[in-house]
Parts: structure tokens; sequence; C-alpha cells
């Protein structure tokens, strides 16, 4: 009678075991989740890299959406773009949403898998993704990968805007946004970027342009600091990085 | 024998407690990091801290948001994007990824806008805290809510499966939507908006600058009615323990709520529709 008692209780155990596990992994994805937000608000990177990783391993598509991130960035690791990527798309096989709106965006940008792109925006949109909804608003209106249909369009800006967004569909001005670009192309680049990194304390000339040997070592003392390989031709990349760490 | 049985179970209990902490693992112990340099502050002051904040993020992300829109009016264009391609790569890169260069700029702006989005949400749960509020978004019981034949009926007497009014916000027109959960649930507080509507801290009503948790909603706010939209004249919290009811309706994700027949208000549905969870 005791030895049977016992044996119910011990099936018990398990049963509830086999119950809650699912339960209790995400419970602890999300703890080890949280730890690492508190981490990454407060820049203590290597850290909060690991405990997305551990939250990761419990396959949490948010964790795998900040490793990319960090690996991205080359925040609390070596930069990394492969496995960014690998990153990325184990947060969009986890369906976690802003993976797939960034995965989405990259395959549209790189003109490749289109139909897959929109049905990622559209899952996205699904879980009320708003830069989702801003995508799909200008895909349709622009007729890119999907027919052409500005009333679609028009919805996704509803709801886009029902999100605090002020968004208004207007086409595209391309010759302002190109010679903006052009004009940004040379000299001033290289002033900005000259600007930016006084700003860091890596530069301390004058910020006039002109690209010599000590814009040259505050460039490669800036890029060995935020562990990114060494990349000394001025170029919009460097100038990118150099705001993205003055943020 | 009922001594050993009464042993036999705390013995289970404390082997299931062990199993629980056991799979909870070294997370529990690193839990959210709190910082407390400085002198000691009031919770008042906290709270106004961390409001402020949040603001600033806030500020940061629509920033980011409007950035990011007008790359993607860029990107998203095939009239342009092989010459935006060609800008965007014609330095030397010294990067062989394809996939990163021709999406460099999004990229960037995309993690900042969700790292401060979770940042955000972290300020929230640290004011929930101090203002000890629950993250459930609710009503008490004698809430009315327009039903989808024009009646209206207390939260607490609706049914599964019932038509509700809902608003389309893609197509800019009513609608009728079934409801799926109804969730009941004790909590210590509500809000009370223009003498009127009364709901708890995360209860969201649509805006003139969209979706707002009643807790953040301002003074000279307009919230929609599903015509147009009213001007808030006055906003009180109220501490009382009471039961309170919300609803998670098929499509659309939102309703109308009412006291007494006055005029509705949309808010947002609980559970399905929202962000991706971690």
């Amino acid at each position: 009678m005791k030895t049977n008692h016992s044996k119910f209780l011990i099936i018990l155990f398990v049963l509830f075991s086999f119950i809650f596990q699912g339960f209790l992994t995400n419970m602890r994805a999300h703890f080890y989740s949280d730890a690492g937000d508190s981490l990454l608000m407060e820049k203590k990177y290597t850290e909060a890299l690991e405990k997305y990783k551990s939250a990761a391993e419990l396959e949490s598509g948010y964790a795998y959406y900040r490793l990319f991130g960090l690996y991205y960035e080359g925040k609390g690791t070596a930069k990394d773009l492969h496995l960014a990527k690998v990153m990325l798309e184990k947060a969009v096989q986890y369906e976690y949403d802003e993976a797939q709106v960034t995965y989405a965006g990259n395959l549209i940008a790189e003109g490749r898998d289109k139909d897959k792109a929109i049905s990622l925006l559209k899952l996205a949109a699904e879980k009320e993704n708003v830069l989702a909804y801003i995508k799909l608003a200008w895909l349709y209106y622009y007729g890119n990968g999907v027919p052409k249909d500005i009333h679609k369009a028009e919805e996704y800006v509803r709801l886009a805007n029902a999100h605090g967004f002020k968004m208004v569909l207007s086409p595209y001005v391309e010759k302002q946004e190109i010679s903006s670009k052009k004009e940004m192309s040379s000299k001033n680049i290289t002033a900005q970027i000259q600007t930016n990194l006084k700003k860091l304390g890596f530069y301390n000339g004058i910020a006039d342009g002109v690209t010599g040997p000590k814009t040259r070592q505050s460039i490669a003392d800036f890029q060995k600091s935020k562990g990114l390989p060494k990349d000394v031709v001025i170029s919009e990349k460097i100038l990118l990085q150099t705001e993205e760490a003055l943020r | 024998m009922y001594l050993n049985r009464f042993f036999r179970w705390i013995a289970m209990l404390f082997l299931l407690g062990a199993g629980v902490f056991f799979m909870l693992g070294s997370a529990l112990g690193s839990g959210p990091v709190t910082s407390n340099a400085g002198p000691p502050i009031s919770k008042e002051e906290k709270i106004a801290n961390l409001k402020a904040s949040k603001k600033a993020y806030e500020n940061d992300n629509e920033r980011l948001k409007e950035k990011w829109t007008e790359v993607n009016h860029r990107i998203l264009n095939p009239g342009v994007v092989t010459k935006t391609m060609s800008v965007l790569t014609s330095g030397k890169s010294g990067e062989s990824d394809e996939w990163h260069k021709t999406h460099l700029e999004l990229i960037p702006l995309e993690i900042k806008i969700s790292q401060n989005a979770s940042e955000l949400k972290k300020i929230d749960w640290e004011i929930d805290k101090l203002q000890d509020e629950s993250k459930h978004s609710c009503f008490p019981k004698d809430t009315k809510v327009l039903m989808a034949n024009g009646n209206l009926k207390s939260i607490n007497e609706v049914s599964l499966d019932e038509y509700i009014m809902t608003y389309d916000i893609a197509k800019d027109t009513l609608s009728s939507s079934k409801i799926n959960e109804i969730y009941i649930s004790p909590n210590n507080h509500y809000y009370v908006l223009n003498d009127v509507i009364r709901a708890t801290a995360y209860e969201r009503f649509l805006t003139q600058n969209g979706w707002k948790k009643i807790r953040d909603i301002e003074i000279s706010d307009m919230i929609f009615d599903g015509k147009s939209f009213t001007t808030v004249t006055s906003i009180q919290k109220v501490e009382d323990m009471l039961t309170v009811y919300n609803l998670n309706i098929d499509t659309n994700h939102n309703f109308f709520v009412s006291k007494d027949g006055e005029k509705p208000f949309l808010v947002h549905n609980s559970g399905g529709g929202g962000g991706g969870g971690k």
C-alpha cells in the first residue's frame, strides 16, 4: 500500500515536472533576457552577451535578436557579421517580430526572395509591429514585390499612425536625396568624421576635412577601441560607425 | 503512519522546490541590475526621474523612427534602390558581406529602436513597482461595452463568442468582432478619465498620438470616440481593491467602453495583437 502510494507520488511529480518544463524554460529565458537587458542598459556588453546566450540556448527569439545586435555592432565581443547573420536567422526561426522585419528588409535590399520578405513582414504586422506596417506601406505604394495598391498602402499608414507615427504617403524625391549624399561624399564626410572623433576623444586636430596621418591614426584608434576591423579609408561607413558610437 | 505520510509530502514538496530552483538556475541570482548610486531620494522624485528618462527615450526613438521611415521611403522605392546602393558602397568597404552593405543604414537604426523599446519597458516596470501597479489592463465591472448591435452591456455580463463593436483602424470604419477571451482579476487601483471612464494603469486608449496607457495620458490629450476626438480634461488615480475585467477580441484587437451610455471611447484589447515577447 505504502509502495503504491510512493509510486503514485513519483509519477505525479514526473508528470508535474513534464507539464511545467515548458513553462519553466520560458521563465528562465525571460529571466536571462531581463538580466541581459539590464546589463545592456548599463553598457556592460560582455555580461549582457553571456545572459543573452543563456536565454538563446532556451530558444528565445528575443535573445537571438539581441545577440545579432551585439555581434553586428561589435559590443561585448569582436564584430562578427557572419555570426550576426546567423543570430538574426535564428531569431527569425523563433518568430521574433523585430527580427522578421530586419531580415525582410535585408532580403528586399538585396533584391532576392521578396515573397519571403513580404510574408515575414505580414507575420510581424499581425503582432502589431509598427516597422512592419511602414515597410508594407511603402512596398504597396511603390508596387515593390507586391502589386501596386495605394489603398492597401493607406491602410498600413493608418495602422502605423495609430502607434504614434505621422506618416504621409508621397512620392520619393530622388534628386534631393542623391545630391545631398553626393555633397556628403568627400570633404564633408571627412570633416564630420573628424568632428565625431573629436567628441569621442580620439582626434584633437582641426575638423578641416583633410585626411592626414593624424585623422587616419584617430580612426584606427577608434576602430580598435570598438573591436572593429581596421579600415581607415574615408567612407560613409566610418561616418556611421562614429555616429553610432555617439548615440 | 500519518506522520510518515506528512514527512513524505514535505520531502516531495522540498524536492519539487529544489527542482524549480535548479531549473531557474543562476538567472534568479542575476536578476535585473539596480543602480543605487547617490544619496537616497523620495519615491516621488524617483518616479519623476523615471518619467523624465522615459520621455528622453521616447524622443530619441521618435527621432530614430523618423530617420528610419525616411530611409525606407528611399530604399523601398525600386526606382532609386540601385543608385542608393552605389552611393552606400562607393567607398572602400572592407566588408565582404553584401547583405551588410545593402542594409547598412537601416540595421543600426533597427537595433537602436529595439533596444530603446526594451529600455522603455524596463522604466515602465520600475514605475510599476514604485506606484504598486500591475501590468494587467482592465476595467471595473460596471463599465459598459458597446456591442455589435449598438446596445451597451456591462463588461461582467458579456459572454464568449458574443459580437462586439470594434474599430477597423486600417479601413477607418466601425466593424464587429467576436469575444475570444474574458479575463477577471483583482486589482488595487484605477484611473478616472474625464470623471467618466475608469481603467487600470496599463489600459490603452487611442489618442491623437496613437495608443497611450491611461497612466501616461495627460490633460489636453485627445481620445478617440469612434467619430472624433474628445479632449481629456481630468485624470485621477484612485486606490481601491476591486475585481476588474478585460476582453480579448478576435480581430481589430479593440473595443469601445462607456459609462451609462455616455460617449464611448476606443480601447485596446488584452492579450492578442501585442508585440513579440521575449
